[in-house]
């Protein structure tokens, strides 16, 4: 064995490089290391659907404590399907997936290319299934019927004669047997897809109003939402949700759809879905006050408000003017400025300018869920902010995808292969019938690359059927 | 009142009489009459199946694979015809006992275990409202009918196996319709030979429908990644097989582990781990 390899080395007359080459190539074609690789994704994929990826670290310290999570964390275990060591693996089995398609490939190019149509009769007796049966008749005469029965089972035949035999080769399926390279090419074609998405590709989220127009994130583009609803069931749960949107391109209009979940807008490679939809967190269309008297509690009156119009409150003096709106009341003390937490409707506050007999009292905010949070005593009322309208806006996901389309050729290659491969079977027959005056002998022998089972039935068959040609 | 709860009973009470009768053929092996009663419930069942399906879809107005209560009956419904067309295609009865078993199984844990509230009808989320996810489910399923077939069969393998090495081959009871072993070996690989292409476009047409749906086409959302563990699991064993020349044994137990990932995939996912294939 040793000596094999050294005298290997020599003959070869490379150097040291070239034997790392194959050690390479030898590691890297193998379909051993395709398992291992196998293994490791499984495994690192089990971890990535136990700890749940790519969340806020206090979920991750409440779940597994302070110390762990920054074990947790350092290991990439956060957000492991993005971790170098994952992608890594990808890498080695893309290499090993290549390596093994240029190893294996010319070897059963050639196979599929065999057309040895000769063969002696020892070695068809040596194929996996064979049998030699001998007839009283003519060798002219099974010539054509052993043809045409071939033919009848779907094999491409060929022959060739000489003046005391002839001999047969019959085969189909050929194509299957390259039908794991193309499923393993198939593979390779979506990684790229997958790199290329990944480098040129993004994927961002936009929020507009209707009426509104928005240059999209990442585009030399606008677009204006003209309208936005939802549709319902009869128990009020959402249906579906639409957005009409205009593409307006260096101020022109350039086309207008009405999206929907599942029905996304394309334009310049861009893709716009409809992906949620929800209230305004800074602004509001409409406000409703009830006003107290502020000892006694008595109630006075109602008033609604358009945001930023005054309105006079019914039996009162006083009127009232809607400045600001925060859905989810933050004061930052630094910047002393107010502004919304977050886009969820959590802690509603408006502000409001209070003018008595049209004096400017003071601009308190008010807040919807804690009216008597900070009472406002400028006045004798009392005001609570008891309701709103928000204006509704659509949430668009944007992705831009150029590696999208190489994805659905790879996994076409793949699928095809996958059918090839399992369902087209590569069977090969020789026959070699032999003159012997008048009598001749019959050599039959076949193989079948897989479903061996279901190929000795057909061989059978076959044999049973060549039996029959002289009676 | 006909409805679809009333033929999933029927479908129910079929799978349990072929299941029994299977059973009591695969114990009295002297009468084929068992066998033939276990297929023709099994037939009568797929029917009743297909028309409790039927009934769903109408009666929710979309196809019925939106919730885990019905896609089990278009699981159930799968197996039963993929293992029906194997019966007539190699005539081994006997497989049927083990086939039924998972499919009567399988529909018990939709009639008796699963909580009312996931047998109701819901309507569809908007996202779900897609041809593709029809494709996609019914891929899938025959997908996993195919390896709950590799699955018993591995069951039957291990089975005998374990007998013919104790007994020497003297087989006295129930395991003497059992085929041969080589040939429940190959039935194994056919069956995830089906299986492995149907789960494959499965995945393809779901990360298909994602792009579709919200512009990515894969996320690794734990059913997602569940299902590429599945599908890694399943290339390990054909490569193993075809490139390492593993048979028997090893590629049995292969063939379950693999299920019972798919059993995770499909029931623990759902129930354990967070993500968006809440439904199914
Ligand atoms: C996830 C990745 C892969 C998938 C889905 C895949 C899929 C397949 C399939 C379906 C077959 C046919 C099996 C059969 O006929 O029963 C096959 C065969 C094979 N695969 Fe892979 N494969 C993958 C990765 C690899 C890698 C990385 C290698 C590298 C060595 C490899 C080497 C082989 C070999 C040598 C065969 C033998 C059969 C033949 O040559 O036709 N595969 N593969």
């Amino acid at each position: 064995m040793g000596e094999e390899k050294t005298g290997k080395k020599i003959a070869a007359g490379k150097g040291k490089w070239d034997v790392i080459e194959d050690k390479f190539i030898e590691i890297f074609s193998s379909p051993k290391l395709a398992i291992f690789i196998f293994i490791i994704l499984a495994v690192l994929s089990i971890f990535g659907t136990v700890i749940e990826q790519n969340r806020e670290p206090s979920m991750y310290i409440a779940a597994y404590g302070e110390k762990w999570y920054g074990v947790i964390r350092g290991l990439g275990l956060t957000d492991i399907f993005h971790a170098w060591y994952f992608t890594l693996t990808l890498i080695l089995l893309s290499v090993n997936l290549s390596v093994c398609f240029f190893r294996r490939l010319p070897p059963k190019w050639r196979l599929i290319r065999d057309k040895t149509v000769v063969m002696a009769e020892d070695a068809i007796l040596r194929q996996k299934n064979s049998v030699k049966l001998n007839h009283n008749i003519s060798i002219q005469g099974v010539k054509d019927a052993i043809s045409g029965l071939l033919k009848k089972k779907g094999y491409k035949v060929m022959t060739a004669e000489t003046n005391s035999d002839i001999s047969f080769f019959a085969q189909k399926g050929a194509i299957g047997r390259i039908g794991s390279d193309i499923t393993h090419v198939g593979l390779l074609i979506i990684f790229l897809g997958v790199i290329i998405g990944s480098f040129f590709g993004f994927k961002g989220f936009a929020t507009i109003f209707e009426g509104e127009i928005k240059r999209m994130p990442n585009t030399d583009f606008e677009l204006r939402v003209d309208k936005f609803w939802i549709e319902y069931y009869d128990d009020y749960r959402p249906k579906d949700f639409f957005s009409t949107l205009t593409v307006i391109d260096n101020g022109r209009e350039i086309m207008k759809k009405t999206i929907e979940v599942n029905d996304p807008l394309k334009y310049k490679g861009v893709w716009f879905y409809q992906s949620s939809y929800g209230q305004a967190w800074d602004r509001i269309d409409k406000a409703r006050f009830y006003v107290y008297e502020r000892e006694g509690g008595k109630f006075i009156s109602e008033a609604i408000a358009d945001f930023g119009k005054e309105i006079e409150v019914p039996n009162t003096n006083l009127k009232l003017k809607v400045i600001g709106f925060a859905a989810d009341f933050y004061y930052d003390p630094a910047s002393k400025e107010v502004f919304s937490k977050s886009m969820e409707h959590n802690n509603p506050a408006m502000q409001v300018e209070i003018y008595e007999k049209g004096v400017l009292k003071s601009a308190p905010w008010l807040f919807a869920k804690y009216p008597e949070a900070f009472l406002d005593k400028s006045t004798k009322y009392f005001i609570e902010a008891a309701g709103y309208q928000a204006p509704q806006y659509t949430g668009l996901s944007i992705a831009k995808d150029p590696g999208v389309n190489i994805v659905w050729v790879g996994s076409t290659f793949l699928t095809v292969g996958l059918f090839l491969s399992f369902f087209v079977i590569h069977k090969r027959i020789w026959i070699k019938i032999v003159d012997k005056n008048n009598k001749v002998d019959i050599y039959v022998g076949g193989n079948a690359n897989k479903n061996k089972i279901n190929f000795d039935k057909d061989f059978a068959n076959l044999v049973n059927e060549l039996d029959r040609i002289e009676k | 009142m006909i409805n679809s709860f009333f033929w999933v009973d029927i479908t129910f009470w079929l799978y349990l009489a072929s299941c029994t009768f299977y059973m009591l053929y695969g114990l009295f092996y002297k009468n084929e009459t068992l066998g033939l009663l276990g297929t023709v419930t099994a037939i009568l069942g797929a029917i009743i199946n297909t028309l409790a399906l039927v009934y769903r879809a109408y009666e929710a107005g979309h196809a019925p694979f939106a919730n885990l209560y019905e896609s089990m009956l278009l699981f159930t419904w799968a197996t039963v015809i993929g293992y029906l067309i194997m019966e007539f295609k190699y005539k081994f009865r006997i497989i049927g006992t083990f086939i039924m078993s998972i499919v009567f199984l399988s529909i018990l844990t939709i009639v008796w275990l699963l909580p009312y509230r996931y047998q109701n009808i819901d309507p569809l989320n908007p996202a779900l409202q897609s041809i593709w996810l029809e494709i996609h489910v019914i891929t899938t399923f025959i997908g996993y009918a195919a390896f709950a077939i590799s699955f018993g069969i591995s069951i039957m393998y291990l089975l005998k196996n374990g007998v013919e090495k104790k007994t020497g081959g003297g087989l006295k009871n129930f395991m003497i319709r059992f085929p041969d072993l080589n040939i429940l070996d190959d039935l194994n690989y056919k069956s995830i030979a089906w299986g492995f292409p149907f789960l494959t476009i499965g995945i393809i047409t779901g990360a298909y429908w994602a792009n579709y749906a919200w512009g990515t086409y894969w996320s690794w959302d734990p059913k997602e990644t569940w299902s590429a563990i599945v599908w890694l699991i399943y290339a390990g064993y054909l490569h193993a097989r075809v490139t390492h020349g593993w048979k028997g044994v090893r590629t049995a137990v292969f063939a379950i582990i693999g299920f019972i990932a798919i059993v995770f995939l499909y029931w623990g996912v759902s129930f354990i781990l967070p993500g968006l294939h809440a439904y199914a």
